[in-house]
């Protein structure tokens, strides 16, 4: 059984009343296979049309045209069904009940999600337990940091055991400890065999949770594959680090640019489709007396930024 | 002097920014619509009323000078200031202190602020009232004299109004919130008022006791003068003056108390 | 889980909606005793009224303060425990549908039994207040005020909810909703003989005010089973209108975009 199947999966919004409407292609026809236990990053700048994806996949929004399964049910349509298997977070709505302590909103999601009251309070302990929420559990939300709260969403969405969890941006606003919680919370439930299908901004979420990537770009698919060769494939540019035994002097290379350059070190970034790399270093290892040199490929971080980009010069 | 142009400069702030607010805007068409619907229904009682009593006069007024009459009351009820909501806020988020060090009274700030919102709304909702009476009666129930008489009370009124209220908002230095006390306040406004029946239509000992109390002058005076323009004119203004000395004291006393009390908790 | 246990959620609901209110206990009971206050305000005028003109096309004061305990209890249960219907056309706009959409509950009764309106819990008390002190109850006069209030409620309840859905279709409802609730409170609060002509063709069909303030007389003073029988029908009418324009409407839900605020 697949986790998530999708055919021409298309999505329209009609803007504006009568006179002025406009249609708006939100999701241009998606087609995506992923299988149980993936652990998959959805990348794209703002209103690429990751959120309205992952609403249908949810049975959030209806589509306009198309088909997906989720665990074989349509989403739209068996809403209720697919629910009970699958946990949701959006990282800018909570689901929590922002006046009453935390503990009472697992305790009420326990009933909603239809688990026996046993089984209710023994998943809730060992969340509890794992995420170290304990502390924390007769404290209205509303009194709750941003991190402790978004510990509690995922918590919130784990209690089911979903078989797929779907994470909108869930690390938005936190800062780095939080951050690091809550990957480790997300890569937990993807080794407990949940299939993680997650959207981020932020290249630390997506090289410690996601295994593959997705990239969409105006509506439509533009790379699928591992999350590795999204860096080597999407930006063929290599960064080589050098230091030298002596002082060196930034070179004049053709087609070479110095992104840093001390005493002794210096970063170069070149791209290997224009330059063959075996001529690059070949003329470094000449020109300077190389204590140790590394060939790399750019960070994930400026291969994202090099996605955004493409996009806003499209535009 | 220079006080009073201190007044207008925030007085016209506000008063723009009742129309510049999307916000207000919406606030503001709800009162308008309300006020339709509301003087719709008045027509259809009063209508009702004056074919079964089977006269064409009551308390001294024919229909569409009745009619004329609830507009205006409508209009003042709807456009009346709300200090306590921000008042209460200053005295517990510590913005009163802030306000104190400004140079201008906070009591002639907090009037300034009320007479902008007020005003162009006050305005607003006799245009339309009176309009919609018009319709639906056919008749012009009003002239030029009446309603300039009824601004002309209703300056006064609105200051009783107001330093009945701020006073009673002021009341959030010592109680937790001040929302409950003007609340009440408000309802009797309503009664004593004469909102919905002119005081000449209430039983007598009742129409005695509230032409005692000052409720009836930020109300029922100023919506009088709409029927019967400057009509014991007179009477009303020496009324209103006197009150407005009374509540000017009462409110220079509470807040002296509440800034007293204030220098002593700290904010 | 059984079927037994399914249900027992939705007390559960509630009573966790009640309790985020009850954070608050000083503004909860203040709010509660501030808006019977204000309810009786009103009975206040009417007596004004009545006690110059007794009688107005066969109602006296009695009428109107079974028109007020009718429909103060009736909007109240339905405004109050229902908390989130006055806000239903703003939460639908701003996307606020997404969190009740990706639960396994009916969205509709999951949402609107998720909040508590305290305002409306003071009419809940105020109009079988009225009702036991002012309407002499009998077993049989209990039984026509419960029908009363309960068909009341389906009309306020079928009606607001067709009003809010409308924000499906033109994109923002919420000034409207505001604007029609406050007419037809206002046209349901005085007695129904004093409208005539076109205006009560209006407050049967497209504002159905007309129902409610008819029924102080036609179901508790003189009980008439066409009436009756007419009113519900009416009410069931107007549900299935509702529920159909909500099922509609869910299939263009268009969630919260962000390019919404960038277009």
């Amino acid at each position: 059984m697949l986790a998530v199947r999708t055919e021409g999966l298309r999505k329209v919004f009609e803007q504006g009343r009568a006179r002025e409407r406009r249609s708006h292609v939100a999701v241009a026809g998606i087609d995506l296979r992923i299988e149980q236990g993936e652990s998959v990053a959805f990348i794209g700048p703002n209103g690429a049309g990751k959120s309205t994806t992952i609403k249908m996949l949810t049975g959030i929004l209806h589509p306009t045209a198309g088909t997906a399964e989720v665990l074989e049910l349509v989403p739209w349509q068996q809403r209720q069904r697919l629910a009970l298997q699958i946990g949701t977070v959006f990282g800018q709505r909570s689901q929590l009940w922002f006046h009453l302590p935390a503990g009472d909103t697992l305790r009420l999601l326990g009933a909603i999600y239809e688990l026996p009251p046993t089984v209710a309070r023994a998943r809730s302990r060992e969340l509890v337990d794992r995420f170290s929420l304990g502390d924390l559990l007769s404290i209205p939300v509303r009194k709750l940091s941003l991190g402790q709260r978004m510990r509690f969403e995922i918590a919130a969405s784990l209690l089911h055991k979903p078989q797929v969890l779907f994470l909108d941006e869930p690390t938005v606003g936190l800062d780095v400890i939080a951050k690091a919680e809550v990957r480790e919370v997300i890569r937990e439930a993807n080794r407990d065999g949940a299939t993680v299908f997650l959207t981020s901004h932020d290249a630390g979420d997506i090289e410690t949770i996601a295994h593959r990537a997705v990239v969409i770009d105006r509506g439509s698919l533009v790379f699928d594959g591992k999350v590795s060769s999204l860096r080597r494939q999407w930006l063929t540019d290599k960064v080589v680090e050098l230091r030298s035994e002596e002082e060196v002097t930034p070179p004049q290379m053709p087609g070479v640019v110095v992104e840093k350059a001390t005493r002794y070190g210096l970063r170069l970034r070149f791209s290997a489709q224009d330059l063959p790399v075996r001529q690059v270093v070949a003329e470094l290892l000449e020109r300077y007396p190389v204590h140790d040199i590394t060939i790399s490929d750019p960070p994930l971080e400026s291969v994202i930024a090099a996605i955004y980009q493409r996009e806003a010069l499209k535009r | 002097m220079t006080t009073l142009r201190k007044v207008w400069a925030v007085s016209s702030a506000y008063a723009r920014s009742v129309w510049a607010y999307p916000g207000a805007e919406a606030l503001r068409t709800i009162f308008l619509v309300f006020l339709v619907v509301i003087l719709i229904v008045f027509l259809a009682l009063w209508r009702t009323t004056y074919s079964t009593m089977d006269t064409g006069s009551l308390g001294g007024m024919r229909l569409p000078q009745m009619l004329e009459y609830l507009a205006g009351t409508e209009a003042i009820v709807l456009s009346a200031p709300a200090f306590a909501d921000r008042i209460g806020d200053d005295v517990r988020t510590g913005g009163l202190a802030v306000q104190l060090t400004r140079p201008i009274s906070y009591i002639a700030f907090q009037f300034a602020v009320a007479a902008g919102e007020s005003w162009p709304r006050l305005a607003l909702n006799l245009a339309v009232g009176s309009l919609v009476v018009a319709l639906a009666t056919g008749s012009v129930p009003v002239g030029p004299a009446g309603i300039l008489a009824y601004l002309m009370a209703y300056v006064p009124a609105f200051l009783l109004y107001a330093s009945l209220f701020l006073a009673l908002a002021l009341t959030s230095f010592w109680l937790e919130d001040a929302w409950a006390v003007t609340f009440l306040a408000s309802r009797s406004v309503m009664i004593l008022g004469g909102l919905l029946v002119p005081l000449s239509l209430f039983p007598p000992v009742l129409a005695r006791i509230a032409q005692i109390l000052p409720l009836q002058l930020m109300v029922y005076g100023p919506a009088q003068q709409l029927a019967h323009p400057f009509q014991d004119f007179g009477g009303l203004m020496l009324q209103e003056a006197i009150w407005l000395l009374v509540l000017f004291a009462l409110l220079a006393f509470i807040y002296r108390k509440g800034v007293s009390a204030l220098h002593v908790q700290g904010g | 889980m059984s079927k037994a246990d399914r249900r027992r959620f939705w007390p559960r609901l509630m009573l966790a909606a009640m309790r985020a209110q009850l954070a608050y206990p000083g503004a909860f009971w203040l709010t509660i005793l501030a808006m019977v206050l204000n309810d009786g305000v009103w009975l206040a005028f009417w007596w004004l009224y009545f006690s110059r003109f007794p009688v107005i096309r066969g109602w006296r004061l009695e009428d109107v303060a079974a028109l007020w305990a009718i429909g103060a209890s009736a909007l109240g249960l339905v405004q109050g425990f229902g908390g989130n219907l006055s806000r239903l056309a703003r939460l639908i706009t701003q996307g606020e549908l997404d969190v009740y959409l990706s639960l396994p509950k009916p969205v509709l009764p999951h949402l609107l039994l998720s909040r508590v309106n305290v305002a409306s819990l003071g009419d809940v008390i105020f109009g079988p207040l009225v009702f036991l002190l002012f309407l002499h109850p009998s077993l049989v006069r209990l039984g026509l005020f419960v029908l009363a209030v309960a068909l009341a409620g389906a009309i306020f309840l079928a009606f607001l909810l067709l009003l809010h859905t409308m924000a499906f279709f033109l994109g923002r409802a919420d000034l409207l909703a505001d604007q029609v609730t406050i007419s037809m409170v206002t046209f349901s609060t005085y007695p129904s003989p004093i409208f005539q002509g076109g205006l009560r063709l209006v407050l049967f069909t497209l504002l159905p005010a007309g129902f409610i303030n008819t029924m102080p007389v036609s179901i508790l003073r003189s009980p008439d089973p066409r009436f009756i029988a007419a009113t519900a029908a009416f009410a069931l009418l107007l549900s299935l209108l509702a529920l159909l324009a909500w099922r509609q409407g869910l299939k263009r839900y268009a969630s919260g975009n962000l390019f919404q605020a960038r277009l």
